[in-house]
């Protein structure tokens, strides 16, 4: 199995986002994008899940590219969760996650007996099956991203992208869903690439961190190896300390901007 | 600029049933020419054409006003349900109650101001979004569109005529009609005009505004105020036009910054010369009776309006 | 929030319920009332000549025809608000109505400037037999035009909405001035019919407009599924697999068929697309065939109710059920209104 961005070109309406991006996306691994706002994270996750065409380049899945892939078989191997997903108002929890199934069925067939367990199971998973029956919008905003990553793992496709799982969640739930994905990815080999805007959470939960700026890709590798001082003052503009932690990871202190440092010399002696 | 206003006046002035050259109109304008060339001219052909230019100018200038103090590039007299109350107003009364037609733009007003007042109420939720308030105003225009089609189901034989003033048209209208708008679209517009500084500070965010010692939601009310009476008096003599209101705001700002103190001029302007070569149009096939005005405004209006509601929604993402 | 939605069992139980009873009633009251044995005895074929006449050629005719043009205009609403992902979306507000009215009235002056016939009325056989298509051709490609113009396969709920709405003004806006130049004489049946009336239907209509419905049930059944996801974000559709442009189009369509063949036969009547199908969400949220089954039943009890309201409240004279809708639909959509987010 294989994800890769071939020298990826991309776009809306006349204005490129993404400049020849060329990157293979480890399987099986916990893959995170980190970059400033507008860098191309969100563009460049919905190119790998072949919702948007790349105007030059391509990408492919398992050696093909996405283009000659119909879209129900992708279904079957790629899931993706965008930022703001939207329930119809009302939903249980239980008919969303069913939402997953549908590559599965035909149009007129309703659930089937593995349809039924299938979702028993993305619930159990995902340590929802106890609001199986409630309206989704009456759980915590926690509940309801791993309602949403249910609905995706019910898909049973073995790859996972989610842009920005956690931007709108509470510090508790941010955690919540990482440790998830992480679960997920450990026990049902589930390949996750997601956009993250907290880099010591993508220190902590990535095997693998990819960094873009303006629509490049700067730097790719392990977390001790990509998240570094230089990195963090030239991308981030933040002056920061790296250190590592009992389990290896790295993890940033801010000192402050590189704004501070190249600014008038009073501010240099706040922090 | 001001070479296409002459030519689109001159040529209103020669165009109709029967039509002037440029030399009789010289020669009208001299006091001379033919007894029926002169009554034309003067009582129909002339008043007509400072109508148009009045009727547009008050609804341009109702829709430029109502488009900056909401700060809602779709609100307008026609989509906020305003045209529709003072039409339906107009219908009541004349169907139901035998009134003096100087009454009329009155009760325009009153119609006007009651429905627009409702949209808005209805549309504002934590704030009025465009797409809200066009939905609320398309919801109360339909619902003035039902209670004026009952009444015209009951008022049977003077449906047709009514049905025409429906459609929106300035034939026939002459010096008596003219004297009747100017009283009503008149003083709001130079009030609007005078009024121009605070307008442009309500273009401004309303914390801005409230910092810098205006009350903002009087003006904004008082503004509102003035778009509603311009609308309704437009409304009482032409019928309920539609598009302008919300069109031309849009064309001049392409032309001239919303914040330039000459906007609000030249949005009148723009709204009158426009209205101006509608009627044109509508005179202009060789039909026994003319085009009314409100389809010339919808076929002229509704495709720029597809353009500007497309390219307002790119921008909100 | 701990709304409590209504079981769907008990809607499916009472709203049928409803109907019979609606229908009764409507049997019985009108210009003349009939009692119940009356009624009955003509439904059985065992009445006076007079009871007979009255229940099987004016009004069972016409309250059939009432129920299943509300279950047009209401499976119709329900479909396009799911569709455009806004509550607010009815066949009205997207323009078809205006469309298929705007043929058909194009139809009915055009007729009269012909050669062909100086004198005709709507309910005429021969014009009849034109009227649906055309209506149903307006619907079509005012439709098609909202759904081109609205970006195609990239239309976004929004922008449907908001195409819609310009082209329903600019519609209705050539319609009444086609009815203001050519119209003149037959201003006040065209009127009425524009409110959206039931008056004077038989069972010649009821024929045109059933295969349409059977049509339109079809349509439903199989867009129900894909219709569901619909709902859900553009990206998460496409990620699941379904083929977005293609079903769009596909529900667009359906909804179109169902409102513009209503609009043939009653004319454009306004707000039961729209309000019934927020009812309907009310009572069982969440669930979309249910509302769209419920909502198909109280469309057909709502146009049936105001009908009966409109003959028998001002009579000798008639009001059109479209005003009538109007009145009780335009201050519940407002209140509708108020409450979405």
């Amino acid at each position: 199995m294989s994800l890769n961005a071939e020298r990826v070109q991309l776009g809306y309406d006349g204005n490129t986002i993404i400049h020849e991006l060329s990157v293979a996306i480890p399987m099986q691994q916990v893959t995170a994008l980190i970059g400033p706002n507008g860098c191309g994270k969100s563009t460049f996750l919905k190119s790998l899940a072949g919702l948007l065409r790349p105007t030059l380049g391509r990408v492919t899945l398992n050696g093909r590219s996405l283009e000659n892939w119909p879209r129900r078989e992708l279904a079957l191997e790629v899931a993706m969760l965008p930022q703001k997903p939207v329930a119809p108002e009302g939903i249980r929890v239980r008919e969303l996650v069913e939402y997953g199934r549908f590559p599965y069925q035909s149009i007129l067939r309703g659930a089937s007996r593995e349809d039924r367990e299938v979702v028993a199971w993305a619930m159990q998973q995902t340590g929802v099956e106890c609001y199986a029956e409630k309206p989704v919008q009456a759980l915590s905003g926690g509940q309801q991203q791993r309602v949403w990553i249910a609905m995706a793992i019910a898909q049973q496709a073995k790859i996972l992208l989610l842009d920005e799982p956690t931007t709108f969640l509470d510090w508790g739930h941010q955690l919540e869903v990482l440790e998830l994905l992480t679960k997920l990815n450990l026990e049902q080999k589930l390949t996750v690439a997601m956009s993250l805007h907290d880099l010591n959470q993508a220190a902590q939960f990535a095997d693998h961190v990819l960094v873009m700026e303006q629509g490049t890709l700067l730097a790719s590798g392990a977390p001790e190896n990509v998240i570094e001082t230089g990195m963090l003052a030239s991308v981030f503009n933040v002056d920061a300390e790296v250190k590592i932690r009992a389990n290896g990871k790295p993890c940033c202190l801010a000192k402050g901007s590189m704004n501070r440092l190249r600014g008038p010399a009073w501010i240099k002696d706040v922090v | 600029m001001a070479a296409i206003s002459i030519i689109a006046v001159v040529l209103s002035l020669m165009m109709g049933a029967q039509a002037f050259t440029p030399i009789d109109l010289w020669r009208l304008s001299q006091g001379e020419g033919e007894l029926l060339q002169w009554i034309l001219f003067w009582e129909l052909r002339l008043p007509r054409t400072l109508l148009a230019l009045l009727v547009g100018a008050s609804l341009a200038t109702a829709g430029g006003l109502m488009q900056g103090v909401t700060r809602n590039p779709l609100a307008a007299p026609d989509l906020t349900g305003v045209v529709a109350g003072a039409a339906c107003m107009v219908v009541i009364l004349s169907t139901l109650a035998s009134v003096d037609a100087a009454w009329y733009p009155l009760a325009g007003v009153a119609g006007g101001a009651f429905v627009g007042v409702l949209t808005f109420v209805i549309a504002w939720k934590n704030g009025l979004m465009p797409v809200r308030v066009v939905l609320a105003g398309v919801a109360m225009s339909s619902m003035c569109v039902a209670v004026m089609t009952g009444l015209l189901v009951f008022s049977g034989a003077e449906a047709g005529e009514l049905f025409f003033w429906l459609a929106g048209g300035i034939s026939g209208r002459g010096w008596a009609q003219l004297a009747q708008v100017i009283i009503w679209t008149g003083p709001p517009l130079l009030l609007a005009m005078l009024l121009v500084r605070w307008f442009r500070v309500l273009l401004l965010d309303d914390a801005v505004g409230r910092s810098l010692g205006i009350s903002v939601s009087r003006w904004r009310l008082m503004f509102m105020l003035l778009a509603v009476v311009m609308t309704a008096g437009a409304v009482t003599v032409a019928g309920p036009v539609g598009f302008i209101g919300l069109v031309v705001p849009h064309i001049t700002r392409q032309l001239l910054s919303e914040q330039s103190v000459a906007w609000l001029p030249l949005n009148a302007v723009l709204g009158g010369l426009l209205l101006l070569w509608a009627d044109l149009m509508a005179r202009l096939p060789a039909t026994a009776q003319e085009v009314p005005l409100g389809v010339v405004t919808a076929l002229l209006g509704g495709p720029w309006l597809l353009l500007l509601m497309h390219k307002n929604i790119r921008r909100a993402g | 929030m701990n709304k409590v939605g209504v079981t769907p069992a008990v809607c499916w139980m009472l709203l049928p319920l409803a109907i019979v009873l609606g229908l009764l009633l409507s049997l019985s009251f009108g210009a003349s009332s009939l009692s119940i044995e009356q009624v009955f005895g003509a439904l059985i074929g065992n009445g006076n000549e007079h009871g007979e006449r009255v229940v099987w050629e004016l009004r069972l005719p016409r309250a059939v025809l009432a129920t299943v043009v509300g279950l047009h205009f209401a499976l119709s609403g329900c479909m396009l608000q799911a569709l455009s992902r806004n509550p607010l979306a009815d066949p009205g507000v997207l323009g078809i109505s205006a469309g298929a009215s705007l043929l058909a009235v194009m139809l009915v002056v055009g007729a009269s400037m012909l050669p062909i016939g100086t004198s005709f009325n709507l309910q005429g056989d021969q014009l009849l037999a034109w009227l649906p298509w055309g209506a149903l051709a307006g619907g079509i490609l005012a439709a098609l035009g909202v759904y081109l113009l609205s970006g195609s396969a990239r239309l976004t709920p929004l922008k449907l909405i908001v195409t819609g709405v310009v082209c329903a003004a600019v519609l209705n806006a050539i319609m009444t001035g086609v009815l203001a130049l050519w119209g003149q004489a037959h201003t006040e049946t065209l009127v009425a019919w524009l409110a959206g009336s039931l008056h004077g239907r038989d069972w010649h209509h009821l024929w045109v407009i059933l295969p349409w419905t059977l049509v339109g049930l079809i349509g439903v059944v199989i867009t129900l599924r894909p219709l569901g996801l619909l709902r859900l974000n553009d990206e998460q559709v496409l990620s699941l697999g379904l083929d977005l442009g293609r079903w769009r189009l596909l529900v667009l369509l359906v909804a179109t068929l169902l409102a513009a063949s209503a609009v043939a036969v009653a004319g454009p009547i306004g707000f039961v697309g729209l309000v019934v199908p927020h009812i309907a969400r009310g009572l069982v949220p969440g669930n979309l065939p249910h509302q769209l089954g419920i909502s198909a039943l109280l469309g057909a009890l709502l146009v049936l109710v105001a009908d009966l309201a409109g003959r028998t409240l001002v009579v000798p004279f008639e009001l059109p059920v479209g005003v009538l809708c109007a009145l009780i639909g335009v201050p519940a959509f407002l209140y509708l209104l108020k409450q979405q987010p």
